[in-house]
C-alpha cells in the first residue's frame, strides 16, 4: 500500500496508523482497545443494531458508534470517559432486560459477549420491575442449529450472515418491540452448508450447536491452530480438545484472508468425530486364523519388519493423500533406499484439476486435505504416474505379494475406497497403516493405528499451492505411533 | 583425622531426659485416673460430639419440591474443585423449561479434601456438604458416590429439599 493511503490518528493520546476509509471499530479491535460490541463482525457489512462500540470524537458534541465511522487522518478518538461508561453500562442494562440469565446452562458461557462485557460495564443491580418477555426455547433449526430466542440480543449478526455469505436469506427478524425474535420462516430448517457458522458468530447462547450441546464447556477446552482436514480448500481451523478425556469437541473456523476468510464449513465442522477415540483403530492387531487380534507393538513391529524383508524389493505400497507432507517424503524416501519402486497414491488427477467450489462458498471436489503434497512428493521421486488406476491393473495380473496401505484418516473423503480395493483378497500379506477403524473390516492381516491430523505437526498443501503448518496436540489414541516411527 | 569426641561420661546424660519424660506421663497417669482435671473425653461412638452447622461432611446433592435433582449441570463445582474430584456428564430435559440435568454426577470420596469450594461455586445451591463424617469402607470404589447416593442415600431420609425459588 503506498504512503498516501496511510492515515494517522490518536486514540486515547496512542498514535494509530490505518488505511484510509478503515472501519474504526476494525482499527481499535486490531489494535486491542477495549472497546465493547456484539453486532459488529469484521467479515458482515456493518449494521449498528446494538449500540456498544460508543466513541467520542474531539469537535463532535456526541458520542457516536465507532463501527459506522470510518478512519481519518488527524482525528482525535476517546474509548474512555465517564460519559461513555454511563453509556455503556445503561445499553448494556437494556439489552438484559429480557434476558434470561440462564448461564448456568447456556453453552456459550465461557466465551459469551455478554459475560465479557457485563463484568466490566454491568450495572450489577437490576432496576427493571417488569416481568421478563418469555420467548420460545430449544428450536431445532436445522441439522446442527438450536435456537433460543430468550437468549438472544437482536443483533441480526446470524441474519446479515445469511445474507450475505451463503447468500441463502433464511434467517430473519420476526416481529416488532420488545416481541422481535430471530428464526427461519415458518421454522424450516437451516439448508445450507454453513450453518454452524451462525453458531460461531452468534455473540450470546441464542443460537447454539446441537453436537457440541451440553457436551464440555468451553473453558475446559485447549486450542491447536490446524488445518481442516475434509478438503482440499485447507480452511484455517482451531480444534478445540480436552486432553485429559482425550476427546476433541469441535473445530472452528480461523481467520485466514487468502484461504477461507473467517468461515467453515458443516462438513468439515464435524470431521472432528473422526479422529475421536471411538472411531479410530486403538491397537495393532493381527490376523490370527480368520479373525483379528489385538496385540501389543513389539509383536505387530516384528511382524511388519519380518514382513518387509522377506519380500525385498517386491513390496508394493500405496498411499491416500490423508498424511501431511513430511509423511510423505518420510514414506517415499524409507522406501525408495529400499529399491522399492512399486509406490502407488490415490490422487484423482481428475478432481485436482476442477478446483470449482461445489458448495455456496468453499467445499471442494476433492475431499483430500493434501493431493497436491502428495503429487509433489511422488514427482520428485518420479513415481507421479503410478496412480490408482496403475495399481488396480497391477492388483488384477495378481503378482502382488506384500501390499502396504497407507488408508484415508477419513472415511468420507473416499466412500469408493474399499470398492477401489477389490481383488485385494488374493495378496498374501496385506498391512494397514492408518487410523479409520470403519477400515478394519477390510481384509488385511495387520493393522497398525497411526496419528490422526490433530496428534502430529506437518503440512498441508491446499489446492491452491498453499503450504500450511498443524500443530500437534495431545495423543488421543495411546497406542498410535507415527509413522516415522513405524518405518525406519 | 582425629575426630574429637566428648568424655564417656556424657553419654549417660540421657538418662536425665529419661526420667523428665517418664515422670510426665506418671503425672498426667494419676491426674486422669483420679479425675483431678476435668478432660472432655467423649466415649465415642455411644456420645457423639455435637458439630456446627457449617461442618463440611459428606456432600448432598438438594433436590427440588417435586423431588428431582435441583442440579443443572452448570459444571461450576467441577470447575472450582480443587482435587479434581468431581465428575459430572449432562443431557438434554425433555421439560424445555429445565433444557440441561445431570445424567451422572460423581464424587471421588478419596481424592476430596472437603475444602467445600462446590458448595461456594454453585449458583442454585444444588450442592452441599453435609454433616456425615464417617465413611470408613473396605473397596476404593466404594468411595465413588454416584448421583442416587449423593441425593437420596438411606441417611437423608427422602432427601434434602432446597426452598430456594428456582
Amino acid at each position: 500500500m503506498s504512503e498516501k493511503n496511510i492515515v494517522q490518528f490518536e486514540v486515547d493520546g496512542k498514535e494509530v496508523q490505518a488505511p484510509k476509509g478503515e472501519n474504526l471499530l476494525k482499527v481499535l479491535i486490531d489494535q486491542k482497545f477495549k472497546v465493547p460490541y456484539y453486532c459488529y463482525h469484521p467479515g458482515l457489512s456493518v449494521a449498528g443494531a446494538c449500540r456498544m462500540c460508543f466513541v467520542e470524537q474531539e469537535g463532535v458534541p456526541r458520542p457516536m458508534i465507532s463501527c459506522n465511522m470510518q478512519v481519518q487522518e488527524g482525528m482525535k478518538i476517546k474509548t474512555e470517559s465517564e460519559n461513555l461508561k454511563n453509556i455503556r453500562k445503561w445499553n448494556l442494562a437494556f439489552h438484559l432486560i429480557n434476558h434470561p440469565l440462564d448461564c448456568p446452562i447456556c453453552d456459550q458461557a465461557g466465551e459469551c459477549g455478554l459475560q465479557d462485557f457485563y463484568m466490566e460495564h454491568g450495572q450489577y443491580n437490576s432496576q427493571m420491575q417488569e416481568q421478563k418477555v418469555l420467548k420460545r426455547k430449544v428450536v431445532s433449526i436445522g441439522d446442527h442449529v438450536m435456537l433460543d430466542s430468550e437468549r438472544c440480543i437482536l443483533c441480526s449478526r446470524c441474519v446479515r450472515f445469511f445474507d450475505e455469505v451463503p447468500k441463502t436469506s433464511e434467517m430473519a427478524i420476526f416481529n416488532r418491540g420488545d416481541r422481535s425474535e430471530i428464526g427461519t420462516f415458518l421454522d424450516r430448517p437451516l439448508k445450507n452448508n454453513y450453518t454452524l457458522n451462525s453458531v460461531n458468530i452468534c455473540p450470546v447462547g441464542a443460537l447454539t450447536s446441537k453436537d457440541f450441546r451440553f457436551k464440555k464447556r468451553v473453558w475446559f477446552l485447549k486450542k491447536l491452530n490446524s488445518i481442516c482436514p475434509g478438503c482440499s480448500t485447507g480452511c484455517n481451523i482451531e480444534v478445540h480438545e480436552d486432553p485429559r478425556e482425550k476427546q476433541v469437541f469441535r473445530m472452528l473456523p480461523r481467520y485466514n484472508e487468502n484461504v477461507n476468510g473467517h468461515w467453515m464449513c458443516d462438513y468439515g465442522a464435524m470431521r472432528y468425530e473422526k479422529i475421536n477415540p471411538k472411531n479410530r483403530i486403538l491397537t495393532p492387531k493381527l490376523k490370527q486364523g480368520h479373525e483379528l487380534v489385538p496385540t501389543d507393538w513389539d509383536n505387530a513391529q516384528k511382524y511388519f519388519d519380518d514382513a518387509m524383508e522377506k519380500v525385498g524389493k517386491d513390496l508394493y505400497v500405496l498411499i491416500t493423500p490423508q498424511y501431511t507432507v513430511e509423511e510423505f517424503e518420510h514414506i517415499y524416501a524409507t522406501f525408495t533406499q529400499k529399491g522399492i519402486q512399486n509406490i502407488f497414491h490415490t490422487v484423482d488427477e481428475k478432481n485436482i484439476k476442477d478446483t470449482k467450489v461445489i458448495d455456496e462458498l468453499l467445499m471442494r471436489n476433492d475431499k483430500n486435505p493434501n493431493s497436491k503434497g502428495l503429487l509433489k512428493v511422488s514427482a520428485a521421486h518420479g513415481l507421479e504416474k503410478q496412480n490408482l488406476a496403475a495399481f488396480q491393473k497391477e492388483l488384477e495380473t495378481q503378482k502382488i505379494k506384500t501390499l502396504v496401505v497407507f488408508s484415508p484418516a477419513d472415511p468420507d473423503s473416499d466412500p469408493e475406497f474399499m470398492n477401489s480395493l477389490k481383488g485385494i483378497e488374493a495378496v498374501e500379506t496385506k498391512i494397514q497403516l492408518g487410523t479409520a477403524a470403519q477400515y478394519e473390516t477390510l481384509d488385511f492381516d495387520c493393522i497398525l493405528p497411526t496419528l490422526s491430523f490433530v496428534e502430529k505437526a506437518g503440512t498441508f498443501i491446499n489446492f491452491n499451492d498453499v503450504e500450511q503448518k498443524i500443530e500437534a496436540g495431545a495423543k488421543l489414541v495411546e497406542d498410535a505411533k507415527a509413522i516415522s516411527e513405524i518405518l525406519c | 583425622m582425629l575426630i574429637p569426641r566428648p568424655p564417656a561420661y556424657r553419654k549417660w546424660l540421657y538418662l536425665r531426659g529419661f526420667y523428665w519424660g517418664f515422670y510426665t506421663t506418671l503425672k498426667h497417669f494419676t491426674l486422669n485416673l483420679l479425675h483431678l482435671r476435668k478432660i472432655p473425653t467423649i466415649q465415642y461412638p455411644e456420645k457423639r460430639r455435637e458439630r456446627s452447622p457449617r461442618f463440611k461432611g459428606k456432600h448432598i446433592l438438594t433436590k427440588k419440591l417435586d423431588g428431582s435433582i435441583r442440579c443443572t449441570s452448570c459444571y461450576l463445582c467441577q470447575t472450582a474443585c480443587p482435587a479434581d474430584c468431581i465428575k459430572i456428564t449432562a443431557s438434554e430435559h425433555e421439560d424445555p423449561t429445565v433444557e440441561k440435568f445431570p445424567i451422572s454426577f460423581q464424587i471421588d470420596l478419596l481424592r476430596c479434601v472437603m475444602c467445600g469450594y462446590c458448595e461456594e461455586a454453585c449458583p442454585v445451591d444444588a450442592i452441599r456438604m453435609g454433616q456425615e463424617y464417617e465413611w470408613a469402607d473396605f473397596s476404593e470404589s466404594n468411595y465413588i458416590m454416584d448421583i442416587d447416593h449423593l441425593a437420596s442415600r438411606p441417611s437423608l431420609k427422602g432427601g434434602v429439599i432446597s426452598k430456594l425459588p428456582t
